[in-house]
Formats: C-alpha cells, structure tokens, sequence
C-alpha cells in the first residue's frame, strides 16, 4: 500500500511539470500582453516592467526561472494585481478569499450533494418503480438539466429579492451567505450522484451474492447495509475524485452570480488579463489538487473493493 | 373537471405570486430600516492597485478618491477646490504655483503631512523604476518628462520645498487645468516610511498610512474592500458615515439584484439591457448623467481600403444614422456626436461647433450625397469594398457594430460587405496600438475637464492616435490652443483644428457616452447632475431615513 502511494507520488511528479510547461507555453502564445491597457504605456515604462518581470529574458530561461520558484513553493509576483503575489492572492494571510473560501465552501457542496445524492440514491433503488422513485427521477432530471446559471439568479430573485430571508451575494463567512451558493451547486451534483447510487445500487441487488444472503435467511436490513451498500458507492466514489477538485477550485458562475472570492473568479481574471503567473499558480493548484483527490479515491477502492489489493 | 382543475392551479399560482410580491416590499426595507454606519458601493471590479502612481482605471480610482487628497480636491461639479493645500498663488505668467498647505493636515497615523511628502511623491510617481502609467500628468512640471525619461535625476524636478507647508512648482508652460491635475491620484502624498518599510505592500490592511477622509480596513482580494473614517483628515467632523463597503461586483445583474434586496446602496452602473425596465421601475433611484467620454470609429490609415481615401471614408461617415444609434439601438440616454469633444466638457464651451456642413441634412440627403461620392471612391456592385469593423467582446459595441453595419449595407447595397470581429480586449488593444485594422471600435473617458484631453488624440506623436491621422497643422493649431492664456482664442483655435481634422475624416465621432447607478432614496448628499467626470468622494454622502 504505501509503495504504491510512493509510486503514485512519483508519477505526479512529471504530469505536474508537463501541466506547467503547456500552461506557461500556451499563455505566452496567445496573442496580447499583460501589460497591455488602454493608456498606451511610454516605452521607458514597458521596458522598466519587462525587467522587473522578466519578459526581456528568453522563453526557456523564463520557464526554468518559474519552475526554481515553484520548487521553493514561490508562484511569483500577479501581472495584474501589482505588488500582490500570487501566493496572498490564492492563500490570502488573512484566512479570509481565494482558497480557503474555496475550501469551506467546497466542503459544503460535497457534504451536502453527497449525503442528499446517497440517500436519494438508495431510496429511489430500494422502492423501485413507486412513486418516489419517480420524483427521484425526476429532481434528478429536472437539477441536472437545468445549469447554474439558471438556477441561482431564479434562488436569488425568490430568497433575496422578493423574500428577503436571504443575502443575494457577498461573502460574510457566516451560515447566511453560504446557503443560496451552497444548494445552487450541491442539486446539480446531488442529482448526478443520486443517478450513480440508484442505478449501481440496482444491479448490485440483482447480483448473485445478494441472492446467496437472501438464501442464507439474513434480514433485508442486513442485506443493504452490510452486503449491498460497500460495492454500490464505489461509482459513486470514483465519480467524486473529480468533483471534489472542481468544487474545491471553485466554479465560476455561482461566484460571479454571489460575488464570492474564491479561486473560480481568480482564474476568469488572469487569463483575460493575461496575468501568467497568477494563471500558473492557479492551473499548479488545480492540478495538485487533481492528483490528490484521485489518489484518495484509488485507496478508498482498495478499501471499498475487495477484488482491488495494492 | 379540466376546467375545475385549471383553475385550482391558476388560483394557486396567483397566490403564491401575490404572497411573493407581497413579502417582496418587507424584504427590500429590512436593511433601509436598520440605523446603518456603513455605505455599501458597488466598485465594478477589483481594483488592480490601490498605489496612487500605479494606478490607471476608475475601479482603482474609485477607492483612491477616498483614502487620498491631494493638493487640491473636486467638488461635485469637477471643480478644483482647496484640498490639502488650503490656498494657493498663482504668478502672473501662469507657470509658478505656490501651495499653502493646511497647518493641521496629517496623516491617518497622526504624523504630519508636509510639502516634503509632495515632493517625494511626485518624485517618486515620475521615478522610471516606479513604472508609473499614468506620469504623464505631471508631465507640464519642470524637467518631469526627462526625468521620467530617465534622462535627468530627479532632483531636477521643477518643485521645491520652500517650508513645510508651503510648496511651490514651476511648469514648463502655462497649463489652464492644472489645478485639476492634482486631484489625479498620480499626484496624491504615499507615505514614505510605510513604502520604505512594506516595498509593494504598503497599500494593504495595516501597513496603509493615506491623507483622505477613510483609512484602509480590510481588503478581500474579490470580496470587499473596507474603508474607516479617518479620524485625522482635517475635515473629519464633516464626514458623516463611518464606514464604507465595495464590492468588486463585475456582474451587473448580480449588483442589481443586491441593489434589489437592499445589500448595496450605490451601485456601480446597472445591466444596459434592462436600462428602461429599471427607469420604468425605479424612477427616483435611477441616476443618468452625460459622462465626458466619448465613442467613436477609427479608420485605419495605414492600410488600403482607408488610406488616401477621402471620399469613401467621407461616405461611410454621412451614412451612420447617430440619433438613430443613440435613441433606438442603444437607448440610455446617449448623446449623438459629430466632433470628437463631448458637449459638457468646459461647461459646454464646445457645444455650438459644428465641423460637417452635410450634418444637418436629413438622413435620405445625407444618403444620396454619400451614394455620389462612394461611386466616386471607385466602389460599386461590380468592384465591392470588403471592410471589417473590429471591437472589443461586449454587447453594445456588437449592438452599435451591427446597426452600423446594416446602415451602410442599407445606402450601398451589395456595394459593400461588411463583417464584424470582436475580440478580447487584450487583442484588440495590440490591434489598435499597431494600426492593425480596417475600421475600430474607439472611446476615450476625460481625466480632467478640458478639451485637451480630446484634442491630444489626434496629434501626430500621441500613442493613442489609433487611426495613425498626422496632419502637421492640426498639431500646431493645438500647440498655438495648449499656449495662449487668452481662453477666447484657445477655444477658437481648438474649433478650427477640430473643424480641420474631422473634415479628413480619420474618425467616425458617433456618441457621446452617459454613465447610470442606482442609488436608495436614504441616500443623501450626492448630486451626480453636473458630475460629468464621475469622480465621486464617499464624504459627500449620509443617511437620511426621513421618518
């Protein structure tokens, strides 16, 4: 087990770096500059800053200077947001923007979609073809048709325009402003985790070994929370690798919609403005995170699926 | 029973909606009725920095109007009034300044502020490692170009401390606005020992040390922005509210609905597409004001269609319908324009210029007459012109895009072929810089009331000359405009060089711009009708819940 989590660290190793050089390639050749504004820049300015950045160096010498910096766990100076780095603006000191509200809220929409999907989920399987298992449906189709974007002006329109019981926006660190942001997120992936649990929670059921229990006497009870349950949720696990990334990285519509300072709004940003290195930084992030999540879904399988051993 | 059925839904939905709406007028009056301490502004965006000499955009400036003073201050007509300096001199040639500052200025930490912090910020902002964008508003100081240049050290600069309240500045020519100049952030005091002690960092929450009515609380890259009254500003008993809030919003339909549900009070503008609906709603609260910007279309002298075509870039001019652009596809208020400087610059100095004889003309004449001269331009339905007009991504620049472009396909038939390109904003600034384009979508927001900042576009040497227009008289006629000290003569002068260049038609003046907000009936003390700059101090404003 841990020679196999060594192994998997090693081989992140190289897909990071890889990540990092076509980022850095890709925005250095899309067209447009950072420093490019509408007040067109006096020469002995644009020359002072190219220093200061380095854009007057060569490419690959720039792309080395990165990668020293990165290794020192330095994401360097924004093109944008002059005089912030990278790392206050991704991991403010405050505790309070960028990751860390990514990361309470992220937390959230995973608690909330995963304990709402699993168990919609399980209902809708256990009662199949009743009426609730219908609704199930149907919630599902109804969250997984209808995007963001949609979803969260009409909540905010109802809980905060008309009734008032809710902020429309803002991040105030308290339960208030979390809620509108945190059900507009969590129903689309509650629903696609309900699909998941339902439909492997069925064929589990049909499988020979649940047939074998229910031969052997034991009670229904014992059947789905012993036998059934641990097979059916490993879908449901490896879906939720990537969607853990996602919710943690943050999503750009539900913060421009609340006018929340995580990191989805940070990376719309940078790359209109061109900011490489706040894009690096983030893009660095996301693949980390990536990485990390998929590697606690390999172990949770080993655990979960007794047909897997490291 | 269908029928019966239909209508328990229908009343069930009339209900609910009226139960809604209902409820709808406690929700929005819950935050108005609270004894509020703080104003909460919509910023429009994060603002990139908030140092006064890196500084360049209004969303920066918006913030720095609050935190900072400079020598001078503006009023909300955009007048300079005393600021800091609570008088000043001014020699009979007009090139020598002295500022008396306020004996009692200090700054938010309780220092003393004192002419040796101008200096060391004007000296800092022209500074070439300062990298500053905007030094160029001190450029009319003695030796400041050279020294941003890098040419000349910067003890050369033409200001000196004469005591500790009084400064004194020499300009290289007599400069009518140059009061104003000193309500540019560029020119506003830093604090040196915060900036020798933080580096970059001297802005942020605890190490911010500034001169204005509010001091720095906190800052949430993207979330808010924090402002406390500042208990040293020498005004301080004057400003009313203690705090105030921004919020960097960039999605308008986000700000309205905060606006809505009674979370901000002055927004930052208002989604374009439901401007009317919110006017029909929102009569009182709605502010439009004409903004001292103006949009218009460069024509790419570089390259053929455009170069060396008089007669066709004449054409296409007299066949944009501007009142038609300004009331029927865009519709908040916009003022139609055929000269490049907006009507309310200068108390309307400008407004009777008019440089086109064929302006008056009805449409179908301007029309014909435009028809004769495109034929003459060497373009028909056997030989048709290919043009492109390019814009920034946004939605009314490809509203105004299209409109235009069906005018001229509408006067020229299949004479003409127009498509439109829109690209990100990054990307057309490189086209505009390098002349790389047919036709491009342009506009230019004043910093200071003075047609200066309009007539300087089009001069040969000025980086923002998009079109690449260079007419040498045109330049010494605004020359001859930037050095009289008889005001009669230099608007004489700046019409007759308007008249000149817009007749060579290197640009399609066609609007005007307005700016709208919202702002809640409790809101009290800000006037926007004659603030055609949209500078806007947070002290201006109070609560007035009037019970």
């Amino acid at each position: 087990m841990l020679f196999y989590i060594l192994k998997r660290i090693l081989v992140a190793i190289p897909t990071l770096l890889a990540v990092v050089i076509v980022t850095f390639l890709m925005m250095h050749f899309a067209p447009g500059s950072p420093f490019n504004s509408e007040r067109v820049l006096p020469p002995e300015v644009l020359a002072v800053l190219n220093h200061e950045y380095h854009l007057d160096k060569p490419l690959p010498w720039q792309l080395g200077y990165y990668i020293l910096n990165l290794l020192h766990g330095d994401l360097g100076q924004s093109y944008k947001y002059l005089g912030q780095s990278v790392n206050s603006l991704i991991f403010p000191q405050s505790g309070t923007g960028g990751f860390w509200v990514s990361v309470i809220l992220g937390a959230w929409v995973l608690l909330v979609s995963i304990v709402l999907g699993v168990s919609l989920g399980m209902w809708a399987a256990l009662k199949r073809n009743s009426l609730i298992d219908r609704f199930v449906t149907a919630f599902s189709m109804f969250s997984i048709s209808v995007p963001t974007v949609v979803l969260a002006p009409i909540l905010v329109l109802i809980f905060a325009v008309l009734l008032g019981l809710l902020p429309a926006g803002g991040w105030g660190g308290d339960f208030q402003h979390l809620v509108l942001p945190v059900v507009s997120l969590s129903l689309g992936i509650a629903a696609i985790i309900a699909q998941i649990m339902r439909s492997s929670l069925i064929e589990v059921l049909n499988s020979p070994f649940i047939k074998t229990a229910k031969a052997k006497g034991l009670s229904r009870r014992t059947i789905i929370w012993r036998h059934a349950l641990k097979p059916a949720i490993i879908p449901v696990v490896s879906y939720l690798g990537p969607a853990a990334a996602a919710a943690l990285t943050g999503t750009v519509i539900i913060e421009t919609v609340f006018t929340l300072p995580g990191l989805g709004v940070l990376t719309v940003q940078a790359a209109t403005n061109r900011d490489y290195s706040l894009m690096l930084g983030l893009t660095v992030l996301y693949s980390t995170l990536l990485i990390i999540f998929n590697l606690i879904v390999d172990i949770l399988y080993g655990f979960l699926d007794p047909k897997i051993k490291y | 029973m269908m029928l019966k059925k239909f209508f328990y839904v229908a009343a069930i939905v009339l209900l609910t909606a009226g139960l809604l709406s209902g409820c709808g007028k406690s929700g929005s009056d819950q935050y108005a009725a609270a004894g509020k301490d703080t104003l909460v502004r919509g910023n429009g965006a994060e603002p990139p920095s908030l140092d006064p000499a890196i500084m360049q955009d209004v969303n920066s400036a918006q913030i720095a109007y609050d935190l900072y003073e400079g020598l001078t201050d503006f009023n909300q007509s955009n007048q300079p009034v005393p600021g800091i300096a609570q008088s000043w001199d001014i020699s009979s040639n007009g090139k020598v300044y002295t500022f008396h500052l306020r004996p009692n200025a200090k700054w938010s930490n309780g220092e003393p502020l004192t002419a040796q912090d101008f200096l060391y910020s004007w000296q800092r902002t022209l500074d070439p490692k300062t990298a500053s964008p905007y030094a160029f508003v001190l450029f009319p100081v003695v030796n400041a170009q050279e020294i941003n240049a890098g040419k000349m050290p910067l003890s050369s600069l033409g200001a000196k401390v004469i005591d500790a309240h009084t400064f004194q500045v020499t300009l290289k020519r007599p400069v009518s606005y140059f009061l104003q100049v000193m309500t540019q952030p560029a020119t506003y005091p830093v604090y040196a020992p915060s900036i020798k002690k933080y580096g970059n960092a001297f802005v942020q929450p605890g190490n911010s040390v500034t001169d204005g009515a509010y001091m720095m609380a906190a800052w949430v890259p993207n979330g808010y922005i924090d402002l406390v009254k500042n208990p040293y500003y020498y005004d301080a008993a004057d400003v009313k509210i203690d705090k105030v809030k921004y919020l960097p919003i960039v999605d308008t339909n986000s700000e309205l609905s905060q606006y809505k549900s009674g979370a901000i009070d002055v927004t930052y503008t208002v989604p374009v597409d439901q401007y009317k609906q919110i006017a029909k709603e929102y009569p009182t609260e709605l502010h439009t004001v004409a903004w001292t910007g103006n949009y218009y279309y460069d024509f790419g002298l570089l390259h053929a269609p455009f170069k060396n075509n008089l007669k066709l870039r004449q054409a296409l001019s007299m066949t944009v319908d501007r009142d038609a652009i300004a009331t029927q596809v865009l519709g908040q208020e916009q003022i139609p324009m055929y000269t490049m400087i907006p009507s309310d610059i200068e108390n309307g100095a400008f407004s009777a210029l008019k440089p086109y004889e064929w302006q008056s003309l009805p449409y179908a004449e301007k029309v014909s007459e435009a028809q004769k001269l495109f034929a003459q331009a060497g373009y028909s339905t056997t030989h048709p012109l290919n043009v492109t007009i390019s814009y920034n991504t946004n939605d009314i620049h490809k509203k105004v895009a299209l409109a235009i472009a069906s005018m001229w396909q509408q006067a020229f038939g299949s004479a003409i072929k127009v498509e439109l390109n829109n690209q990100e904003w990054s990307v057309i600034i490189q086209a505009k810089n390098k002349g790389d384009f047919q036709i491009m979508r342009d506009g230019w927001i004043a910093d200071f009331d003075t047609a200066d900042n309009f007539t300087e576009l089009l001069m040969c040497a000025n980086p923002q000359n998009t079109s690449h227009y260079c007419s040498p008289k045109y330049d010494q006629l605004i020359n001859e405009a930037e050095s009289t000290t008889n005001p009669a003569e230099r608007v004489k002068l700046i019409e007759q060089a308007q008249t000149l260049m817009l007749n060579d038609y290197p640009v399609i003046p066609l609007l005007q711009y307005t700016y709208f907000r919202l702002v809640k009936p409790y809101v009290k003390g800000y006037d926007p009708t004659n603030n055609h700059l949209d500078h806007v101090h947070s002290k201006w404003f109070y609560f007035d819940y009037g019970k």
